[in-house]
């Protein structure tokens, strides 16, 4: 045993627990406020453990998840998280390039610009739907102002007749600034150069936006698109304080097109009391965000191109 | 010059006791803050935002320090975990932790914020990950070569030359938990003080427009605009490091 070797274990060793040490807080809160209640909700799923203590707790199987399938209300509500995602992603997405591409222009106090396209991103929740519901949607709103340019008569229901739109305008309204600032970190690692020279050559903007613009933009992309369906996923409270004339957790009960699966979670949990039912919800929720993530991942390496400006 | 051990508490006490003698006479009208309507809504809400994002900046510095520096081969799978942690939804974790608070009796208190912020935020321990990963290695070395331990590295020669990051990390935890509505809601549940969101939405009867009741909405806009100001303020300040830093940082895999 040579000194250099034991000294590079010794070394190695010291490394370990210093990386343990470092980690320590993350582990520790991960196992405590992760792991343990996740496998615990998953326990809640499987059998009839309720708030009021371990004495009457029985297996049930997938007892729970048989009656929630079961249930109309629980089928719509998958059926709408899967319909919101599935718009609220891709069109919020298309407006946050909009939106950066805009922005990494070179126009004076574009700094000013970007600013007020994140504050609604700052808002607290309720500060934000509070706003949208009574200067958008309300009776006489923006929308019908902009409508009665057309159709002078007309009168709508905004939050009453169009609830999942409304939610959809809500959650892309609050969101684009973000998504805005992480698109133009993508734009900004794009060589200007690039699109000079195509430019120079004779190609139009929108050529440039199609070749060379949006394949560099592609991991950025991904990662939104990631993001994205991950947050849409788990959107909670806003379809309740979305109802007209409430802001009740306890109370409100979204419209049947606006009834995404979390807030139903929410509702037979917290409301109810059914915290069975509730944690079989909610796994089938993360069991489709997991699934839909993995597709993604696999997805990946057909159109994601990591060749130029965005490193691998 | 450094003082010896015994000077050094002398004068620490010091100029403690000197400077409590100035702020006794006004100590009494700080608590008297408190009785002032909204004066615990607002101690609560402060108290739960500025706890979270303190606790939570930190570990999640320490994290984003190991996944960057240290070198350990599985480093990347703990990463990769911690990514996948966003995956979970908040609200399947939130339904056992709710259990857990309400049997311990810790409803009504600031603990549930305290064991959220232990593990840190994903987006924060990425962001310092990929800030500490653009540090030059030369710093480390100067300082191994001192001696120094890693805890060590870290603390005098890391944090200190990452105040943008911090900033924009310790900017994201608060907005976080100052614009949230539904735990404070949940966690709150039998305080009639509760915190600021949940007091302003009460009082405002913006939740009881359904049983007859109209809502104050000069009221609701005004007490909730105020309550917009912390964020949106904090937000401005960091704001030109916001591009930066994810520019810096990079959006490299």
């Amino acid at each position: 045993m040579s000194r250099a070797t034991s000294r590079r274990d010794a070394r190695e060793r010291a490394d370990l627990f210093a990386f343990a040490g470092f980690l320590s807080p993350w582990f520790v809160g991960f196992v405590v406020a992760g792991a343990v209640p996740l496998l615990v909700s998953l326990g809640m799923s499987l059998t009839t453990f309720d708030l009021y203590g371990l004495s009457n707790v029985r297996w049930a199987g997938l007892e729970n998840y048989r009656e929630a399938l079961d249930s109309p209300r629980v089928v719509t509500a998958l059926k709408n998280s899967a319909v919101f995602t599935a718009i609220v992603v891709p069109l919020g997405m298309i407006v946050q390039i909009a939106l950066a591409i805009l922005l990494n222009s070179r126009v004076r106090f574009v700094g000013l610009f970007r600013a007020v396209v994140l504050i609604p991103s700052v808002l607290p929740v309720v500060v934000g739907v509070l706003l949208f519901k009574e200067v958008v949607a309300s009776d006489d709103g923006l929308l019908t102002k902009l409508v009665r340019v057309f159709e002078p008569d007309a009168f709508h229901f905004w939050l009453e007749d169009h609830a999942r739109a409304m939610l959809i305008m809500l959650m892309i309204w609050s969101t684009a600034g973000l998504g805005m600032v992480v698109f133009l970190a993508g734009l900004q690692e794009i060589s200007a150069q690039l699109r000079e020279a195509a430019a120079l050559d004779g190609a139009s903007s929108w050529q440039i936006l199609r070749t060379i613009t949006i394949p560099l933009l592609t991991p950025v992309i991904f990662l939104q698109l990631v993001l994205g369906v991950i947050g849409a996923m788990q959107v909670v409270v806003q379809p309740i304080l979305m109802e007209p004339s409430q802001f009740d957790l306890y109370v409100g009960f979204p419209r049947d097109d606006a009834m995404l699966a979390p807030t139903l979670v929410f509702r037979s949990t917290f409301v109810n009391f059914d915290l069975n039912h509730g944690a079989a919800l909610a796994w089938m929720i993360f069991l489709m965000v997991l699934a839909l993530t993995l597709v993604l991942f696999r997805t990946a390496r057909y159109w994601v191109f990591y060749g130029g400006g965005a490193r691998t | 010059v450094p003082l010896r051990p015994v000077r050094r508490v002398a004068l620490y006490a010091a100029v403690v006791l000197g400077s409590a003698l100035f702020v006794t006479p006004i100590a009494p009208a700080l608590w008297g803050l408190l009785s002032i309507p909204y004066g615990y809504a607002a101690l609560n809400s402060i108290a739960i935002s500025v706890v979270f994002t303190a606790i939570s900046t930190f570990s999640s510095a320490l994290a984003g320090f190991a996944l960057a520096r240290q070198r350990v081969w599985w480093k990347e799978i703990v990463f990769v975990v911690v990514l996948a942690t966003m995956m979970v939804p908040w609200i399947v974790l939130l339904i056992p932790q709710f259990v857990f608070f309400y049997r311990l009796g810790l409803t009504n208190t600031w603990w549930p914020w305290v064991l959220w912020s232990i593990q840190g935020m994903p987006l924060q321990i990425f962001l310092f990950r990929q800030f500490f990963a653009n540090f030059p290695r030369e710093l480390e070395d100067a300082g191994e070569m001192d001696g120094s331990s890693r805890f060590r590295i870290f603390w005098e020669i890391f944090l200190p030359n990452s105040k943008p990051v911090i900033a924009v990390a310790a900017t994201w935890a608060f907005i976080f938990v100052w614009g949230d509505f539904l735990t404070q809601d949940l966690l709150y549940i039998s305080d009639p003080n509760s915190t600021l969101v949940v007091r302003l939405v009460r009082d405002v009867g913006l939740n009881q427009q359904g049983f007859g009741g109209s809502p104050d909405l000069a009221g609701a806009v005004g007490g909730l605009a105020l309550y917009s100001v912390p964020p949106i303020v904090l937000f401005l300040l960091v704001q030109r490091h916001i591009v930066q830093g994810i520019a810096m940082t990079g959006l490299k895999r």
